[in-house]
Order: C-alpha cells, then structure tokens, then sequence
C-alpha cells in the first residue's frame, strides 16, 4: 500500500504563542494609527522643500497671474484697477516687446552655438586626454562659469575699453578699429553673447564630458571590431547615444541663456543703445521696475511663461524618446 | 582560415605586468579557452588580440600576416562582450547589421544575411526589439548572431555566459560548442569557469599572474596538471597538495610526509622536497583497523587521519579529515556514513599521484634512464618500470 508523503506542517514561531481561547493573540492595539503615522514620514520628508517652492515659487507665479489682469504702478497705497485682457493686448502691440523677441531667439541661437555645439566639438576633441591633464583641463574651462556676472562684467569692461582696452589695441594693430562696442547698435548685442557665451561654455563641456563618460567603452570597443572607423563611431554610436545629454544641455540653454544674459545686459549695455541688446528679461525688468507698470510686465512675464513652459514640453517628450536604458 | 600566433606577448599598466611574456599558437579551428582566476591577464590577452590594447612587447600574427599594429577594424575578427555591448539605440536587427553595413555591404545582402544569422541563433521573432527589451539570455544570442553576421578568421568571446543564471548557462554552453563543430572557425574564449572550459575546449591556455601555466587539452590539464598552481586551480573540489619528501628506499621511490607514507615504484632519486597531490575523487577512505596499520591492497599511498566533517552532495559525499596538520578531502561514495572522529586510511594509487618540484612548482615526472630509453616497456607497466629518474616538466 502507498501512503503519500504530506508537504511540510504549517508551524512558524508565532502560532506557539497561544491565547487562553487557544487561538494565536491579537496584535497590538494602535497598530492601525501607527501604520497610518509611518505611511506619512515619507511625506514629512518632502514637506520642507514643498513649502518653499510653494512660497518663492508657485504662490508668486499666481500673483503675477493675477497682476496681469490689473493695473497698478507698484505703490501700496494706490489700489490695482481690474482692466481685463487690456495689459496683454497692450504687450502684444509694443514695438520694444517685437524687437526684445527677435533678440531673445538671436542670443538662444548664438548660446545654441555656445553652450552645446561648441561643447561636443570640445568633448570629442579632448577625449584622448587623460587622467590629472582632463581634469585641469576641464577646471580650466568650467571656472568661468563660477565667476559672478558683476566680476565677469568689470572684467570684460577693462578688455574692451575704447582707451587703453586690450582688445581694441589688438583689434587696431590689425586694422580693425573697433570703438566703444557697447555703445554701438552693431555691436553692443555681439558683445552681450561674447561675454555671456565665455561665462556658459565650461557648463556646457562639463555637461557634455560628463555625458561622454556615462557612455561604456564597450559600445565603441565592438564598433571598432565590427569594423567601424573612428567618423563612423562618432557619428553612429557616440552622437545618438549622446543625444538625450545634448537634449538636456540645449533645453538648459534655451531656458537659461534669458536669465544668463540678465545681469551683463543691466552691467555693460542697460539693453541699448536703441534696445539693440536687450531681451525679453530685461524688458521685463524696465516694464516693472522703470515704468512702474506692474500690469505691463505681469502681462509679458504670463505670455513668457507659457511660451517656455511649451518649449520645455517639447524638449522633454523629446528626451523621453531619444533616452535608452542601458543595463 | 584562422591561425592565430603570439609571440612573446607583454603587456604592462605603470609597474603591473599584466601580460607577461606569453607566446602561443592556436591552429585554425581550435576552441581555445583562456582560463584562469581573475587577475590573471586571460581579459587583457584577449583585448590585445582583438587590437583595443598595445602590447607592451611582442608580436601577433594572424594567418602567417603581423597585425600588431593593425588596427581592430581592419583584423576581421569578430568578438561578445561580457556586457554584450548591443548597440543600445538600435534594433536587434540594425544591431545584427551594424558590421556590414559599416563596411558599405548592399542593402538587401545584408537584409537576407540579418534573416539567416537570426534563424540560426533562434532570434528571428525579435529582430524589431531594442536591446532594453530583451532578457539577458536573448541578449546573449543576439551579441552572438552579430558576432557570426560576418565570416570572421576568428571569434573572440570575453565571459560571455557569466551573465546568465545556472540552467542557461548550460544549454548556451552545449549550443556554443554545437556552433563551434558546425562553423569549424577559431573561437578564442575567455573565462573563469573551468567547467566552461573543460567542456567546450579544443584547448585550454590556464593563465596565472600573467603567464602561462599550461597549454594542452582538457583531459591533458586535468589528468596531468604541469604545475602546482593547475592542480590546485582544476577540479572542484581542489586537489589536496601536501608539502612532502621524495626519496628511495631498498630501491623504491618513497614519498613521506607527517602521517603519509607511499612507495611507488623501483628505482633510485636523490632526496627532493615535492609537493604531492592528490585528487579527491582518487583517494579511498578506509576505517583504520585498531590492531595495526593495514595497508591497504590496491593502494600505494595511505595517509592516516581522523574524520573532521562529511558533506553530502547528493551523488556523492566529501569526507574531510585531518592528516598531519593538513585537512585532506576525499570524494567517497555516500553508502557508507563516516562519523567525526572515526580514524581512517585514505589509499591512492600511485599513477593518480602528481608529484610536483616544490621550490619551481612544475611538475615531476619519470622519464627512462637514457641508456635504457631504446628498451620498449609495455604502457601498463611505464610507470612501474625500474631505472627511471625524475625530470621537470619544462613550462
């Protein structure tokens, strides 16, 4: 006769202790608040950072959102005057608003060129440098970055001063004079980007560098047995897989570059002569802080707002796409 | 054709000789393993060969060409990485196409080659996938199809099974070999695992600290280890090596050591300190009987010990027991149980003794004296024959 051989008896430590009913004991009491306490530290954690963006961040965003539909010369015993869309159809029609426009896109391409192009030449260039000599190459470039606008802008002042500058002694022994650039249409903008662009391009081959490095050495190890030459690992392993970084640097760039060129603008040109330099930050700046417009400059910051954020969307769908997992 | 030659092969990082002074041939359609612990060199001998490391020193040629300053694009060979390295942007099919289209090879060729590489390796239902959405062992499959897309002289393989769990581990390593016999190509493979290399290898390199150890066949590495270290490193369990004396007595060769005592065969040797090893699977566990020490019959080594621990494996059971101030392992059937304390005989046979020279390492072993070398002895009876004298093994 066959008996079948039971599976393993279900006895764990817990069920030898026995309550007086004979049954295993209740848990604890409070079990359930303490759950509920413990599901909320995670929470507790964040609160701190939520509560800052929440005040510096997300609550003015909705004051401005609110301004924008007032008029008020930023007085506090003047009352703000409800006007509608009046402040956004005013926006749209300036003619300072068309021009700073046309001058955001012009310095987003040059720091396009700047901040990423520039970079990944740099990057691909130097990857044969190694070990003590890459990183005091790469501290060499990335100092600038870390240099504050208002020094950079002191500095840059001396080299192109008109008398006695630097640069305007090489530029004339060439036979180019170049004047008082600042003060010039033709160049004041140029030299907006040449000083801003100095200052952005260590952050842009760190970023790139950095992107090179998260790239594993197998992938153009195999190309190379597969029989690929060094163009073709460039330019079919190496840039698609450097693409999501080069995606992050230009987003960074084009929502950046604005805020960047702020603080040269207001040192070395105040936007002029003419409005030749400026951008749309800075308008924003002289439609509140000059004028006293608060709607005014309510108004443009909204539109801005929602024309960055869609750049934004689109960079990050962008991203989402080209990014791999590599495990 | 693949005939692949190394001719002193270096290769140093700052003061590290990770290669060192290597020198081989693999003959067209070998499967070589390159075997040894980690450290050893075995990845870095692999990379020099593929052309992503200068040697330091040396020379390589590749069907009677120099390709040591060729670079790896221009070797055609063709080589799986441990991590694979699947083109990680491009599809399991572009992956497959990616050598052949690098070399401007025509669309629809390289089209049909992709089909017939993946039908192969049993991939054709995946050739739209991204990498990321494969699991390592289709993973695995696909670095191999993109390693035979083309006709390559030969394939390199860098531990290309250590990522995948137990089981596939061994049905890839049977399909390898399968692949192997089938293409009748020079594959060089890189690994730590000696079962992988013992059972795919035409021949196995076993590398130690950059150098060779022994170059021969699996059967050759595992029956006649030329060093120490290859008796050691081949074999789970490990041979039990035991520090000991090589002499003759009343015209015996005798080996002695604290609780072990053999007498091999007739003949006469200066005093020699050796290393004796001695397989697990080849030693004979025996209660020692308390009247006296019974040698045993068939045996010619016995040491004496005390049973430590048994461990049942299941099919069998390793007996370890103390000899000396040694813990000797013995493989024993599992019929018998064996409690700690029992005192034991563990018996040998003299050919499953290797004799080592302790101070080189290398291997001992008996050679006919020159004057009797024209006398043909009978092969059973080589080892037992008189007026033999020891000889190194030369590395």
């Amino acid at each position: 006769m066959f008996t079948e051989v039971p599976g393993p008896a279900a006895v764990s430590s817990k069920t030898l202790v026995v309550g007086p009913d004979g049954l295993a004991p209740e848990r604890p009491a409070g079990g359930r608040r303490a759950r509920a306490a413990r599901r909320l530290v995670p929470y507790l954690y964040v609160l701190p950072a939520v509560i800052l963006l929440l005040v510096w961040t997300y609550w003015p965003l909705v004051q401005t959102a609110g301004l924008s539909f007032q008029d008020w010369n930023l007085i506090p015993t003047k009352p703000k005057v409800f006007v509608g869309v009046a402040k956004y159809a005013k926006v749209l029609s300036l003619p300072e608003l068309h021009q700073a426009l046309t001058n955001t896109v012009l310095y987003i391409v040059a720091f396009l060129g700047i901040s990423v192009a520039l970079p990944l030449a740099f990057a691909l260039l130097s990857r044969k440098v190694q070990g003590k000599a890459r990183t005091f190459y790469q501290a060499l470039i990335f100092v600038p970055f870390l240099v504050t606008p208002v020094a950079t802008s002191a500095v840059w002042r001396w080299l192109f001063a008109p008398e006695g500058g630097t640069i305007p002694a090489i530029a004339a022994t060439l036979g180019m004079p170049l004047g008082n650039v600042f003060r010039d249409p033709d160049s004041s903008m140029m030299s907006v980007i040449v000083i801003v662009g100095w200052q952005m391009l260590g952050f842009g081959v760190l970023v790139v560098s950095a992107g090179l490095a998260g790239i594993s050495p197998d992938y153009a190890a195999a190309a190379s047995i597969d029989g690929a030459n060094q163009r073709q690992i460039t330019w079919r392993i190496v840039l698609p897989l450097l693409s999501p970084s080069l995606v992050f640097l230009a987003l960074m760039t084009i929502l950046l570059s604005a805020q960047w060129t702020y603080p040269i603008i207001d040192l070395v040109t105040q936007g002029g002569p003419g409005n030749s330099s400026t951008n749309i930050y800075y308008l924003l700046y002289q439609f509140g802080f000059r004028n006293f417009d608060a709607g005014l400059s309510s108004a443009a910051g909204m539109l801005f707002f929602v024309g960055f954020g869609l750049v934004a969307l689109v960079f990050v769908e962008l991203s989402e796409k080209l990014s791999f997992h590599d495990n | 054709m693949g005939r692949l030659v190394l001719n002193q092969l270096s290769r140093s990082f700052k003061d590290v000789k990770a290669v060192d002074n290597i020198s081989l041939v693999v003959e067209d359609g070998d499967f070589l393993v390159l075997l040894g612990p980690s450290g050893c060199g075995k990845t870095t001998l692999l990379r020099m060969i593929a052309g992503l490391l200068d040697p330091t020193s040396g020379t390589l040629e590749l069907d009677d060409r120099d390709i040591t300053d060729v670079p790896s694009r221009r070797r055609d060979l063709a080589m799986v990485f441990q991590s694979y390295a699947l083109y990680p942007h491009l599809s399991v099919a572009k992956n497959l196409a990616f050598p052949l289209s690098v070399r401007g090879a025509d669309r629809r060729k390289v089209a049909a080659r992709v089909a017939e590489v993946a039908d192969m390796v049993e991939i054709g239902h995946l050739l739209d996938r991204k990498p990321k959405e494969l699991s390592g062992g289709q993973r695995q499959r696909v670095a191999v199809a993109r390693a035979l897309v083309r006709h390559p002289k030969a394939f390199l393989m860098d531990e290309p099974l250590s990522n995948l769990d137990a089981k596939l581990r061994t049905a890839t390593r049977q399909e390898l070999a399968a692949l192997h016999r089938r293409l009748g190509a020079t594959f060089i493979y890189v690994t730590h695992d000696q079962i992988e290399a013992m059972t795919m290898a035409t021949k196995i390199a076993l590398l130690n600290g950059g150098r060779l150890e022994q170059v021969g066949t699996p059967d050759e590495l595992y029956d006649k280890p030329a060093s120490v270290f290859a008796a050691g490193f081949m074999g789970s369990p490990a041979t039990n090596l035991i520090d000991a004396r090589l002499a003759s007595r009343d015209g015996k060769i005798t080996v002695t050591a604290p609780d072990v005592e053999a007498a091999l065969w007739e003949g006469e040797t200066p005093e020699r300190e050796i290393v004796l090893g001695i397989r697990p699977e080849h030693l004979v566990l025996e209660e020692l009987d308390a009247r006296s020490f019974i040698e045993p019959a068939a045996a010619d080594a016995a040491l004496r010990g005390v049973v430590e621990l048994s461990e049942n494996l299941g099919r069998e059971q390793l007996v370890h027991c103390r000899v000396g101030e040694l813990r000797i392992t013995a493989m024993c059937p599992r019929e018998q149980r064996w409690e700690a304390g029992t005192a034991v005989v563990l018996a040998a046979r003299a050919e499953h003794l290797h004799l080592f020279d302790r101070a080189s390492g290398r291997r001992l072993e008996w050679q006919a004296e020159p004057t009797l070398a024209s006398a043909p002895a009978a092969n059973d009876d080589a080892a037992h024959s008189s007026g033999r004298r020891a000889a190194v093994v030369p590395a």
